[in-house]
């Protein structure tokens, strides 16, 4: 195991015996890992992966660097690092749309399958602060899911509940966000 | 959270239990549960109306899509990009014109992500362009070319399809069933064109199947068909290669979604899918319906073999004809026939050889789709996975709601003999030892679960738990380390000494098996592994399973103690270990009350009958539904019942036991087929009947103890061998014996009750003590009755 690894393993460790301190390295340790993996996206090398649960995974390997990673660490990495994931891609839109000097508003209509219209993240994200405010979890559940790209049941996973629950706070989660975003 | 919850708050809670509800209901339960509250009901009225408007953006990872805005693409190969058509999770579609310039030529521009593909996808990828290239028909857009952009992101360049998706363009033109089945027929002979060139579509949506402005059928987006498979075992069942990364839910064939091999059977499945979609709005005759579904059975086989038997089955119905997809009987054909006749079609011999060489084609394709299809050996393996499925997720989604126990029913009977089959082999796998155990375990729940709702028929019941408890013994001796099995063995050997006891009136066996259940689970817990925290929930179940056997074995004294020291047992730490014991907290508080009520000590029952209580009230507010909930509410206002009677507190103990009828009454009423809801309104109907007596009103005493005992005859009767029911009407019998005052009544009822002891004392095996107390009963009550 490497230098790294084990202060990871040893970060965790206290993280899950409530240092919260901790936590705050390992997000540290973990955005920058991440920003390293999308920056290299945004250049277009294509050699690395692509969906947001690839990008997340591929963080985290390259942080701990272990084989078998325990299924309580890596719910917490999971939950973690879409938290991180948030703040990468809230970043990369907020900077855009100030070299723009203006902000846009791009609206597809499409006939190509999955060619769905594009979310403004600055709003996403001020209304996902809104419904943290009234049901935090719910909150939790669209960071995990949008941002994190984590699957129901990885979310499940996460919250310590049944698939079917997340399912349902993800319908209402998102019919509250699509009432929110829509004026 | 503080203070009361706002609006919003409310609003969100209130929705997400609507979304429980059956969505054709959903608005009357609302109105019904909010119909104090306007300002909630309005606001979830407004969000159910989003609901319905989703942001498509919003999907797993969709936040990843804006990494790829700066990427901006200007020209590939010998095209300049004009405009974006969309963004999808494989990639992206442009418009484009040739640079050159020589004639005006509009093309689609499929880009491929960097990355999405495999080196070896994308040179599939490429032979597959060359086939495609090849593909000459009017209804399939052409493929001009295609290449590698400067990032290695694969690209073709298609026909543009200046159009409407094909059910968008049947409503804008209200055409005629006539016009949109002939118009489905041009779709099918594109795609049986495709499967001659051993091409499947694979991705058949009204969104890829377009009609231009010209009105021509164009099939686009082949960007996922590749040849025909001829093995099972193919690159496409690898999760996240080419074919496996788009499809569309609703039209894929469901083994699509399961990552089978596909083959020219799937395009019929999305064909039948596709003809549905075409014929919304206008009436489909029934014979179309039948058609239909045909062509979207869930399995493969049963399905049309080929593209050219679905369309000549619409073609038969335009000409009158008999349909294929009705296996109809004479009246079917004479109708048809008679039909058929007025229009008097004659055949060429033209037309016969054609009939003849379409044959042919379509043979050889169903060859090909059956060499495609899975092997024996994964259809096992899907027959394994589906049954667990049953009988686990399914089961339990019905066993959470009241009212479902005939659908149970089935689905357990169906399993059960699968299960049976299973077994049959000569040397059986231990991972399927491990299957016979886990759902024979399950299935004797359904058949005759204690305290579940089940069936009532615990012959068929404990013979299921033996051989569960057969299977993962011969299993544990293979793999002492197992402690998944032996978590499972010891649930299974709970399940036993329980039935011992309750069924069979074996409380030494019980108490023995109960022994091993705590020796197997303490034994697991040390191994410390993933397991753990299953096995020590099982431990304490078993504690609790001991507390109820020593009661009744009558050994109340030594139940009390117990229980006192585990209870103090369960601090923080134990419930951190147990993640949540709060569910055994409140069942060990009902069983000290029980035992300390036994002994006694009424007064001290009370504090942890109240920590029950209420424990039970919250979880049924958070869960009205729950079964299991308003059974151990049920027990809980019965203990109580008794704890104020042995206190002297007649009106308390009265109002408990009218609490107890009116909840059993609620549970007989969720679901009559239930077994448990007659045997627990009985139960409630003979305490509350002891109380009223004990409180002189001897017409209602009566009333309640007549009842009880209709309802004990009734499972009696369904179960005509079973001691257990004839327990519980002798029981009956005697309560009502008890606070009779009509003495013809009384004899009737004691003589009755007299046959049905003697019957059981013959049958028991051991444990006499618990017929003490309808001897002692019954001893009483015939000495102050002459009859």
């Amino acid at each position: 195991m490497s230098e790294t690894a084990k202060e990871t393993k040893l970060l965790l460790s206290d993280w899950r015996s409530g240092d919260m301190n901790a936590r705050d390295v390992l997000f540290e340790r973990l955005y920058g890992e991440l920003r390293k993996v999308s920056a290299a996206l945004l250049r277009g090398e294509s050699n690395c992966s692509l969906s947001t649960g690839d990008l997340v995974n591929e963080a985290v390997m390259r942080l701990i660097k272990l084989d078998r990673m325990e299924l309580n660490d890596r719910s917490h990495f999971l939950a973690l690092s879409s938290r991180a994931m948030r703040r990468i891609l809230i970043d990369h839109s907020r900077k855009k749309n100030a070299d723009k000097r203006e902000h846009q508003k791009v609206t597809l209509i499409t006939q190509v399958e999955g060619g769905a219209q594009r979310l403004d993240l600055d709003r996403l994200d001020k209304a996902l602060i809104r419904l943290a405010v009234i049901d935090a979890q719910k909150a939790e559940i669209v960071e995990y899911r949008y941002f994190g790209g984590l699957s129901l049941a990885e979310i499940a996973e996460v919250m310590g509940t049944s698939e079917s629950t997340i399912k349902r706070q993800w319908r209402v989660a998102r019919a509250w966000l699509a009432n929110a975003l829509k004026d | 959270m503080n203070g009361d919850p706002t609006l919003e708050q409310r609003a969100l809670e209130a929705l997400e239990a609507a979304f429980e509800q059956p969505s054709e209901n959903r608005m009357d339960w609302l109105e019904t549960m909010y119909a104090g509250d306007a300002a909630v009901i309005a606001r979830v009225k407004e969000l159910l109306a989003d609901e319905d408007d989703p942001i498509p953006a919003l999907r797993t990872g969709g936040a990843r899509d804006h990494l790829d805005d700066d990427i901006q693409l200007e020209r590939a190969g010998a095209y300049k990009i004009t405009g974006l058509i969309g963004r999808g999770g494989m990639g992206a579609v442009y418009t484009a014109e040739r640079e050159t310039g020589d004639f005006e030529h509009n093309v689609a521009v499929k880009v491929i992500r960097a990355g999405v593909l495999s080196d070896a996808l994308i040179s599939r990828f490429e032979n597959e362009r060359q086939i495609l290239a090849n593909l000459n028909h009017p209804n399939i857009a052409r493929l001009f070319d295609g290449g590698r952009l400067s990032d290695g992101s694969p690209y073709i360049i298609m026909e543009h399809v200046d159009g409407a998706p094909i059910t968008e363009w049947l409503q804008s033109k209200d055409a005629s069933i006539e016009a949109r089945l002939s118009l489905f027929r041009t779709v099918c002979a594109a795609v049986e064109h495709a499967h001659q060139n051993l091409i499947v579509h694979r991705d058949i949506t009204p969104s890829n199947v377009m009609v231009s402005k010209a009105g021509e059928v164009k099939l686009i987006d082949f960007g996922i068909a590749k040849p025909q498979t001829t093995s099972a075992v193919d690159d496409d069942t690898v999760p996240g290669s080419l074919a496996s990364l788009t499809f569309t839910p609703g039209f894929a064939a469901p083994e699509r979604a399961q990552g089978a091999p596909t083959n020219t059977l799937s395009d019929v499945f999305s064909l039948g899918k596709l003809l549905e979609a075409m014929l919304a709005n206008v009436h489909i005759p029934s014979d179309i319906h039948a058609i239909i579904s045909r062509a979207t059975m869930a399995t493969p086989e049963d399905r049309y073999f080929s593209v050219a038997a679905l369309s000549l089955d619409v073609k038969k119905f335009e000409d009158y004809e008999p349909v294929d997809a009705v296996r109809g009987g004479s009246i079917y054909r004479f109708s048809k026939f008679f039909r058929r006749r007025r229009l008097a079609i004659a055949f060429s011999g033209l037309a016969a050889l054609g009939l003849i060489s379409a044959f042919a084609v379509t043979l050889v394709q169903y060859v090909r789709a059956e060499t495609a299809l899975v092997s024996a050996n994964d259809r096992f393996e899907e027959a394994r996975s589906l049954s667990r499925l049953v009988i686990f997720d399914t089961y339990d989604d019905f066993a959470r709601v009241s009212g479902t126990l005939e659908a149970r029913r089935k689905l357990a009977d169906l399993v059960a003999a699968y299960v049976d089959r299973l077994s049959q082999g000569q040397s059986v796998p231990n991972d399927v030892l491990y299957d016979i155990g886990l759902m024979n375990n399950r299935l004797s729940e359904v058949y005759g679960g204690i305290g579940l709702a089940n069936l009532g028929d615990t012959d068929q019941s404990l013979l299921l738990l033996e051989r569960a408890e057969a299977a993962l013994e011969r299993l544990m001796e293979m793999e002492p380390d197992n402690t998944l099995a032996l978590a499972e063995l010891v649930m299974v050997k709970r399940n036993l000494s329980m039935q011992d006891l309750i069924y069979r009136l074996d409380a030494e066996g019980a108490l023995d098996t109960n022994n091993e259940v705590l020796a197997l689970s303490s034994a697991g817990i040390d191994y410390s592994d993933e397991n753990e925290r299953t096995l020590l929930r099982h431990f304490w179940s078993g504690r609790t399973d001991r507390l109820q056997i020593l009661q009744e074995m009558g050994r109340s004294e030594e139940a009390a103690r117990a229980v006192g020291a585990w209870r103090a047992e369960l601090d923080d730490e134990m419930f951190d270990r147990l993640g949540g014991g709060e569910e055994m907290a409140a069942y060990l508080a009902m069983q000290e009350a029980d035992s300390l009520i036994e002994i006694g000590r009424s007064v001290e029952a009370l504090e942890p009958l109240e920590y029950a209580r209420s424990y039970r009230l919250a979880e049924l507010r958070a869960e009205p539904d729950s079964y299991y909930q308003k059974t151990q509410l049920l027990t809980t206002y019965l203990v109580l019942s008794r704890a104020h009677t042995s206190l002297d507190d007649g009106p308390s103990a009265l109002t408990a036991s009218l609490q107890s009828v009116d909840l059993a009454r609620e549970i007989l009423n969720d679901d009559p087929e239930d077994m448990g809801g007659p045997e627990g309104l009985n139960s409630a109907l003979q305490s509350h009947a002891k109380r009223l007596y004990e409180q002189g009103r001897e017409a209602e005493a009566f009333a309640a103890a007549h009842e009880a005992v209709t309802y004990a005859r009734e499972l009696d009767q369904a179960f005509p061998d079973d001691s257990y029911y004839q327990r519980i009407l002798m029981n009956s019998l005697f309560t009502l014996a008890g606070v009779s005052g009509d003495s013809l009544r009384v004899c009737e009822a004691l003589s009755e009750g007299r046959d049905l002891l003697s019957s059981l004392r013959s049958g028991v095996n051991s444990g006499e003590t618990l017929l003490e107390e309808p001897e002692r009963l019954y001893s009483e009550l015939s000495a102050t009755q002459k009859c």
